[in-house]
């Protein structure tokens, strides 16, 4: 995909290889996080063969992935990310 | 804590000829006294939709919520009608009345049929005089309170007359929940969640009680009816006890338990595969387990 500065993207997944030990949150968060989607959490094992995808509706020009657990005794390690995205304009109205 | 009054009913009378024809609570009930031992009883019980929480409609002994329990119970006679001679009707034929009768109050075990020909056993008698409030604790189910009036003396035939309405038992109580919760030592910043068979959603309010009184009211963070979270504030370390109030007032004890609150110490030890950071309450050898605090990973802005 053609790197192009300023488009704007729709997030529609995020697909993680995670093992660990509780219920990982995730958030995809805008710049400066004005524009924030709390995803499905992502329930952990500490073995396991699956790559668990959870689904996203985020539309911004940039996100960033938060992941993170809340509750004690919670652990997560993690090897690989995939964000599925695609561009959708080339930016905002004027 | 919450307030009920309970309303009784007739349940029976025994030895009583009916003045008016109609035999209840609410009218004159007229002893014929045919000489020494002539006794005549009314009794009365708790029955039907007879329980009034807070001032609200009033309902029956098995509608009362779970965990429910009755604290004290007083009971008193709010009728300004007739009693030995005295007001309505009066005596008739004997102007000693009061003299030659004995009213007692009594309280007696548990019936459940009509059997007005044989006396009921009795559990205990109150008083031997003119109804005065007593106190009863947790009866209201299942037993029966008995206007006795028993000729004790003086010859001839005789009519006293005395209508009681609006007899009521009225008291306190408390709700007690079947609630856990998932730990019982704590610290400040530390999510608790209290379990229980139903009735959570109610509470709007919390408060973390000391030997002193109140302490704090956090904010609760989430319910249901079975689940509740909220977050300790930070207060100094001791034993506290927490108390549940539902929206419309009714006080919920939820406990009671105890919590100390640890320190948080400042002492920090890495260990390999530990999953918790350990705190030391100070002056103890007391530790608490706490989550290690905001565990996250962030990526960079991905821009497709």
């Amino acid at each position: 995909m053609a790197n192009s500065y300023g488009q704007i993207n729709h997030y529609g997944a995020v697909r993680t290889r995670v093992t660990g030990a509780g219920n990982l949150q995730a958030q995809l968060m805008s710049m400066d996080e004005v524009n924030v989607q709390t995803l499905p959490t992502i329930p952990m094992q500490n073995t396991t063969n699956r790559e668990i995808l959870v689904l996203a509706n985020f539309n911004d020009q940039r996100a960033s992935l938060y992941l993170f657990t809340n509750q004690i005794n919670e652990v997560f390690e993690i090897s690989r990310i995939t964000i599925f995205t695609r561009p959708t304009a080339s930016g905002y109205p004027q | 804590m919450g307030t009920y009054v309970a309303v009784l009913s007739v349940f029976s009378t025994t030895g009583l000829a009916d003045q008016t024809g109609i035999l209840d609570a609410k009218h004159c009930h007229g002893i014929q006294f045919g000489g020494t031992g002539a006794n005549g009883q009314q009794v009365y019980q708790f029955t039907g939709n007879y329980i009034s929480l807070d001032g609200n409609p009033a309902i029956a002994f098995t509608g009362l919520p779970a965990g429910f329990q009755f604290d004290t119970i007083t009971f008193t006679n709010n009728e300004t009608g007739a009693f030995l001679g005295t007001a309505v009707g009066g005596v008739s034929g004997d102007a000693n009345g009061t003299t030659q009768s004995v009213v007692t109050w009594g309280v007696y075990g548990p019936r459940t049929t009509n059997s007005g020909a044989s006396a009921p056993t009795t559990v205990f008698i109150l008083n031997p005089s003119v109804p005065t409030p007593f106190k009863v604790i947790d009866m209201l189910s299942s037993y029966q309170i008995a206007l006795t009036l028993t000729h004790v003396s003086g010859g001839g035939a005789g009519e006293f007359c005395y209508a009681y309405d609006n007899l009521k038992g009225s008291g306190s109580y408390e709700i007690y929940l079947a609630v856990t919760a998932d730990s019982s030592t704590v610290s400040t910043g530390k999510v608790t969640t209290l379990t229980a068979p139903s009735s959570l959603d109610l509470l709007s309010t919390l408060g973390i009680y000391s030997a002193a009184g109140l302490v704090a009211s956090p904010p609760i963070t989430s319910s249901s009816p079975t689940s509740l979270k909220f977050t300790w504030p930070s207060i100094p370390s001791g034993s506290y006890l927490l108390v549940g109030t539902e929206f419309g007032g009714r006080v919920y004890s939820l406990g009671p338990f105890v919590y100390v609150l640890a320190d948080p110490s400042g002492l920090y030890q890495l260990v390999p595969g530990k999953t918790d950071d350990t705190q030391y309450v100070d002056h103890t050898t007391m530790t608490v387990e706490v989550a290690i605090p905001n565990p996250f990973i962030k990526t960079g802005f991905i821009n497709g």
